[in-house]
């Protein structure tokens, strides 16, 4: 191997096989599975049918769980977007030195355990824990509020699992952004709403469209925050994958409904992606 | 937006954002023998406990283990897979590029379902081994694509003339390419360890009883009840969070973080 540079040659390339293959085969088993007969003794036959995807799409419990978590998250992505596009704006425009000191502490809470973060979550939406305390304070509620088990609860632990990942994403986009552009328009006598509008707006939608796209993949199949915030109460696509597939009490799993379900899961985040990158392709929004 | 609008978006922003981890590190001083917030009174009783939590502390020892192993197995196949990514001259490489990131787009949850069927075949479920190898492809993309960008902003030029000095491409690639990629590479093994401190999702497909992670311990411990030497070992993870991310720093700097 004498190639001429280091790592060039398609040898290196072979080391991300055992990963590849690995995953390919996780993948295209499930595929199969997905259309193979259940089956209480042996778990599945092998066999060509539709009935899985036909259960998943006609059955209540199914289609109200996929639907929610699509649902879900869709509100918590345009939720985060929305808090967190003035957030990253502020840290570019607006914090001066304090710059670094916040992506550092917005990047060190992304990196805190996630469970941790949830669990404390709910503590603080507990009956009489502190957010109850405070809406009643507030007057907003009346008696107490239990907001574990709830949806409201469920999107709480959602917005708050991507909005360090949206900030960080939009700060990366919004730096791109010369700000020459900004000075040149507020020269020619734009104001600074006209200046945001018509200049950094635009300009940092392909960085909005990517936060968007992370927001909704981490919503979409979420796990963690629906198992601990839903209490049983709110269950999503990624909680019904996993019940369905250990099975419940005596009973054994479902394998091939459960890889049906999966697979619905999977082109649903693929048509989000594909939708909304296609919307936004069409624009104009980028540098030239 | 007014700028002190802006300012106070942002404040109750960060508010957010740290809040829950504050409640954390406040529950673990606890006085109470329940957990609650704001807590009843000030005391180390729970730390003290959570000494003789051999529970908590395999779970823990076990994690450490799994994620320098994964990460070790991560980085030896991901280094050599983004140089030929970055650098290769050969038919299909950027389907490679595309390929290597794809278990990114597939969400936890599927993957470990996934996984099941294969682990449960080989009659692996609750191995190490069966959880590691997953973790890898885990792990794998998110070290791809850090190092991909750091190989993809060095000068190919001066590697080139180490060459015209005579240098082996090895040896040109090991004095002159990898001391300014190193940095890059502990970063990405920083990220890739903090991926395996992290999974709570794909274990609870594949691990089985037997194999319990410390992400695992502590979302049974919270979700069949609050246990509050919790508190003690999420104050832990905080605290080491926050030194991982010091050395970040120091690694590679904030500004590079995506």
């Amino acid at each position: 191997m004498n190639g001429r540079v280091f790592g060039g040659s398609p040898v290196f390339a072979a080391a991300s096989l055992p990963v590849l293959l690995l995953f390919g085969a996780c993948v295209a088993w499930l595929l199969v599975l997905s259309v193979f007969h259940p089956s209480v003794y042996s778990v599945y036959v092998a066999g060509l049918t539709g009935e899985n995807y036909a259960r998943v799409f006609t059955s209540r419990i199914y289609q109200t769980a996929l639907l929610r978590s699509v649902r879900l998250a869709l509100v918590s992505t345009a939720v985060t977007l929305a808090v967190g596009y003035p957030m990253a704006f502020h840290i570019c425009r607006g914090a001066g030195r304090m710059r670094k000191v916040w992506i550092a502490l917005v990047a060190a809470v992304l990196m805190v355990t996630f469970v941790v973060k949830i669990y404390a979550w709910q503590l603080l939406l507990e009956r009489s824990g502190a957010v109850d305390v405070a809406l009643r304070a507030l007057r907003l509620t009346n008696g107490p509020t239990r907001l574990i088990g709830t949806e409201t609860g469920v999107l709480t632990g959602l917005v708050y699992a991507s909005l360090p990942y949206t900030i960080l994403v939009l700060v990366g986009g919004i730096e791109k952004i010369p700000q020459t552009l900004e000075h040149a328009a507020a020269c020619t006598g734009a104001g600074p709403g006209r200046v945001f509008w018509t200049v950094t707006a635009p300009l940092s939608m392909p960085a909005v469209v990517t936060a968007g796209l992370f927001a909704f993949a981490l919503s979409v199949a979420a796990f963690v925050v629906p198992a601990l915030l839903g209490a049983g109460q709110v269950p999503m696509a990624g909680l019904v994958i996993q019940r369905v597939s250990v099975g419940l009490g005596t009973a054994g799993g479902d394998w091939p409904l459960a890889a049906a379900l999966s697979a619905v899961l999977l082109a649903a985040s693929a048509l989000f992606s594909l939708l909304l990158t296609a919307a936004f392709a069409r624009r104009r929004w980028r540098l030239a | 937006m007014r700028a002190w609008a802006l300012r106070v978006w942002f404040g109750a922003g960060m508010a957010f954002l740290l809040a829950p981890i504050l409640v954390v590190v406040a529950t673990s001083f606890s006085a109470g023998s329940v957990v609650a917030f704001p807590p009843p009174g000030w005391s180390l009783r729970w730390w003290a406990a959570a000494v003789g939590r051999t529970d908590f502390l395999v779970s823990l020892g076990l994690t450490l283990l799994l994620g320098v192993a994964v990460t070790a197995a991560g980085l030896a196949l991901g280094v050599p897979a983004a140089l030929a990514i970055v650098r290769g001259r050969f038919p299909g490489r950027r389907l490679l590029g595309v390929a290597a990131l794809s278990p990114l787009f597939v969400p936890n949850v599927v993957l470990g379902f996934a996984a099941l069927p294969i682990v449960a075949a080989l009659g692996l479920l609750g191995s190490l081994w069966a959880v590691g190898a997953v973790y890898v492809v885990l792990v794998f993309p998110v070290i791809v694509r850090s190092l991909v960008g750091t190989l993809a902003a060095l000068d190919p030029g001066v590697e080139d003339a180490a060459r015209v000095f005579g240098a082996s491409p090895a040896r040109a690639f090991a004095s002159v390419t990898l001391p300014r990629v190193a940095r890059g590479m502990a970063a990405a093994a920083i990220f890739a360890f903090v991926v395996v401190l992290d999974e709570a999702v794909v274990i609870a497909f594949i691990g089985g009883t037997g194999t319990v992670t410390f992400p695992q311990r502590l979302f049974a411990s919270i979700a069949e009840n609050y246990d509050p030497v919790a508190s003690v070992f999420a104050t832990g993870m905080v605290v080491a969070t926050a030194v991982l991310m010091l050395v970040l720093d120091r690694l590679a700097g904030f500004d590079r973080l995506e």
